[in-house]
C-alpha cells in the first residue's frame, strides 16, 4: 500500500490478536494528516491503548498495515524502530517518571538515550521544564509533585526531543478538571508548533470541549470517525 | 479525577499566555551530540553504575570470578613448575634407542633422517658401534686394555641418543613417543629416565586433566552468575530501560553498559586472581629459598609467563561479556 506523504499515520485493514484468541482490534483502516489534533475515543477495553502501542511500535499487527511517518511497521528492521521512537513522543495516564531521578534528569534522560551533549540536554530540559511552568520544580523528586506536575514533566520529557507525532494514552485520566485543562492546553501549543497529536480518551466533556477530531472505538472496531463535530 | 461535568475549555497555566512554546520548539541548529571520547566516557560510567547499583551482588561475583581464576592459574602454575623441573634434570627427556644387530645401514640412516625431522625430537645424535666402544673404552681409563682381548669383535651395540621437545604443556606424550619408538622394527631396546619420571607425568598429566575440567565447570559457572547478576540489574532498572526504548535508545546504547558491566566484573576478578597468585607464589618461594630436603637445596620455582598472565586476564574479561550477553539475550528485548 502507497502511503500519502501528507498522512503521519496510515493504518489499513489492521487487526491485533493476542494470545491465545483475544481480538483487540479487528479491520480498522484510517489516516491522520500531518498537524492534526485527534482523539481515540471509547470505553474501557474498546482498543484505545492497543492501537497507541500499534503507533509507537511497541506492538506489531497481526494483520494489515500500520505506517507512521513513511516507515511500514510490519516489516520495520529492530535497528528502525529506535530512529522511529525518536520522532514520536509518549505521555502515559500513570506518566512513567523515574523516582530516583530528578525532574531535570527525567526530561534530560529522554535526550540523553538519543546522544545529545551533556550541557546541551540539560539546558535544553531546563528551558522545557521553565516553559511549561515547572522551572521552580527542576530539582525536585517526582513524588514529591502533584499528579498535574508530574504529567507535565513527563509531558516536558515527551517535547523535548521536538516529535513530529505525540501520543498520549488518557493523559488525564488521574487529574482533576484544572491539572487536566493545563495539560491539554500543552498539547494544544505542541499542536500550534507542529506536532500531531493523538489522545486517547474516554473523557467525552473534554473530546466535545475541544472540538476536535475524534475517531470512536468499541470492542476493537471503528465506529465512527467524526471531523470537527461541531464544524 | 476528572468529572465530566466540570470540564471547561483549557486554559493556559498561572503566568503562561498563548504561543509559549513556539520559539523554544524551532531549533536553530541540531542538538549538539555526543561522540568519539565523549560516547565512550559515557558508555564507560553507565557501565561502572550497573556495577555500582547492585554492589552485594556485583562483590559475589567479582569474588567468584576471581577465586575460579586463581584455582585455574594454580594449576598451571604447578604444570609449569614440574615441567621445568623434569627439563632441568633432562632425565626425563633424554633417550637411548638401541640398534638391532641386524638392521641394514641404508634402513638405519633412513630412520635417523626421519627421526631428525620429527616435532618430537630436540636433539639427535647417531652413535655407532664404534663410536659405543670408544667411548667404552674412554669410561674406563686406565682399565682401557680390557678391551684389548676382544679381538675385533664389538659386542657393543649403535645406538641413537636423544633428547625429547617437550609438549606445550610438560611431558605428558614423552611415554607415547617412548613406546612408539619400542615397537620400531629396527630398534632392539629403548632406555630412558626411570620410574618416578613416569610417575610424576602420569601426575602432570592428571593435574592437567583436573585443571580443564576444573576451568570448563566453573567458566560455566561464572559465566552463569554473571547472567544473573546483570539479570537483577536488568530488573531493578527495567522502568528506566523501558523508558530508554520508549524515546528512542538505540539498542547499542540499552546494552553497551551492561557489556561493559560485566567486562568491569571480568577484569576486577582476574587482575585479583592474578594477584593472590602473585602473592602466594612470591611466599611460597620465600619459604623454599630457605628450606631443604635431605641436605639437598629445593628448586627455585618460575612464575606464569606473561602470555599466560595476559590470557587468563582476557579470559576474564571475555568470560564478563559472555555473561552479560547472554543475559541481555535472555532477559532483554533489545
Amino acid at each position: 500500500m502507497q502511503a500519502n506523504p501528507k498522512d503521519i499515520v496510515t493504518l489499513y485493514h489492521v487487526d491485533k490478536v493476542y494470545p491465545p484468541n483475544q481480538q483487540a482490534l479487528r479491520g480498522i483502516d484510517f489516516k491522520v494528516q500531518t498537524g492534526e489534533f485527534v482523539f481515540i475515543a471509547g470505553s474501557s477495553g474498546a482498543g484505545k491503548s492497543t492501537l497507541l502501542k500499534l503507533i509507537s511500535a511497541q506492538e506489531r499487527a497481526t494483520r494489515g498495515q500500520v505506517i507512521v511517518g513513511g516507515r511500514n511497521l510490519s516489516s520495520i528492521a529492530r535497528t528502525q524502530v529506535a530512529s522511529l521512537r525518536r520522532s514520536i513522543g509518549v505521555i502515559f495516564q500513570d506518566y512513567k517518571l523515574l523516582e530516583t531521578r530528578t525532574v531535570i534528569d527525567n526530561v534530560a534522560f529522554a535526550l540523553e538515550v538519543v546522544g545529545v551533549a551533556k550541557r546541551e540536554r540539560y539546558q535544553q530540559a531546563y528551558k522545557m521544564l521553565a516553559a511549561l511552568g515547572l522551572k521552580e520544580r527542576v530539582n525536585s523528586y517526582p513524588l514529591m509533585l502533584s499528579g498535574g506536575e508530574q504529567q507535565r514533566v513527563s509531558i516536558a520529557r515527551a517535547l523535548v526531543n521536538r516529535p513530529k507525532l505525540i501520543l498520549a494514552d488518557e493523559p488525564t485520566g488521574n487529574l482533576d478538571p484544572d491539572m487536566a485543562s493545563a495539560v491539554f492546553n500543552l498539547l494544544l501549543e505542541a499542536n500550534r508548533c507542529g506536532a500531531t497529536i493523538m489522545v486517547a480518551s474516554h473523557h467525552l466533556a473534554l473530546i466535545e470541549a475541544l472540538n476536535k477530531r475524534t475517531i470512536v472505538f468499541d470492542k476493537g472496531k471503528l465506529i465512527g470517525d467524526f471531523d470537527r463535530p461541531r464544524g | 479525577m476528572a468529572d465530566d461535568s466540570d470540564f471547561h475549555i483549557p486554559e493556559p497555566p498561572p503566568g503562561i499566555g498563548q504561543g509559549f512554546l513556539e520559539d523554544l520548539w524551532r531549533l536553530d541548529k541540531p542538538m549538539p551530540r555526543m561522540e568519539g571520547p565523549t560516547l565512550l566516557l559515557h558508555y564507560l560510567k553507565r557501565g561502572f553504575d550497573t556495577v555500582a547499583s547492585l554492589p552485594t551482588s556485583n562483590i559475589v561475583t567479582i569474588i567468584t570470578i576471581a577465586v575460579s581464576l586463581f584455582l585455574f592459574s594454580g594449576f598451571l602454575l604447578i604444570i609449569r613448575n614440574v615441567d621445568k623441573i623434569l627439563t632441568e634434570t633432562g632425565s626425563a627427556l633424554h633417550v637411548s634407542a638401541y640398534i638391532r644387530e641386524d638392521a641394514p645401514e641404508e634402513q638405519v640412516n633412513a630412520f635417523v633422517r626421519e627421526l631428525e625431522s620429527s616435532a618430537w625430537v630436540r636433539a639427535l645424535h647417531y652413535v655407532s658401534k664404534e663410536e659405543a666402544l670408544q667411548s667404552f673404552r674412554a669410561d674406563l681409563g686406565v682399565h682401557g686394555g680390557f678391551l684389548d682381548g676382544l679381538e675385533g669383535q664389538n659386542p657393543l651395540p649403535a645406538s641413537i641418543d636423544l633428547t625429547l621437545q617437550p609438549d606445550e604443556l610438560g611431558i605428558g606424550n614423552i611415554e607415547a613417543s617412548v613406546e612408539r619408538l619400542r615397537r620400531h622394527p629396527l630398534i632392539d631396546d629403548v632406555v630412558y629416565g626411570s620410574e618416578w619420571v613416569q610417575e610424576i607425568s602420569s601426575v602432570v598429566r592428571v593435574f592437567r586433566l583436573f585443571g580443564y575440567v576444573t576451568l570448563a565447570i566453573v567458566l560455566g559457572l561464572v559465566i552463569f552468575l554473571i547472567a544473573n547478576t546483570i539479570r537483577l540489574v536488568i530488573f531493578s532498572r527495567r522502568d528506566e530501560i523501558s523508558v530508554m526504548q520508549l524515546v528512542g535508545a538505540t539498542s547499542n546504547f540499552v546494552r553497551v553498559p551492561f557489556i561493559i558491566g560485566g567486562i568491569i566484573q571480568g577484569l576486577t576478578g582476574s587482575l585479583i586472581s592474578m594477584l593472590f597468585l602473585a602473592a602466594a607464589f612470591w611466599l611460597l618461594n620465600y619459604e623454599l629459598a630457605y628450606s631443604t630436603l635431605f641436605g639437598i637445596a629445593l628448586p627455585h620455582l618460575v612464575f606464569l609467563d606473561i602470555l599466560t598472565v595476559i590470557s587468563i586476564i582476557v579470559l576474564g574479561i571475555v568470560v564478563g561479556a559472555a555473561g552479560s550477553s547472554f543475559a541481555l539475550r535472555r532477559f532483554m528485548d533489545v
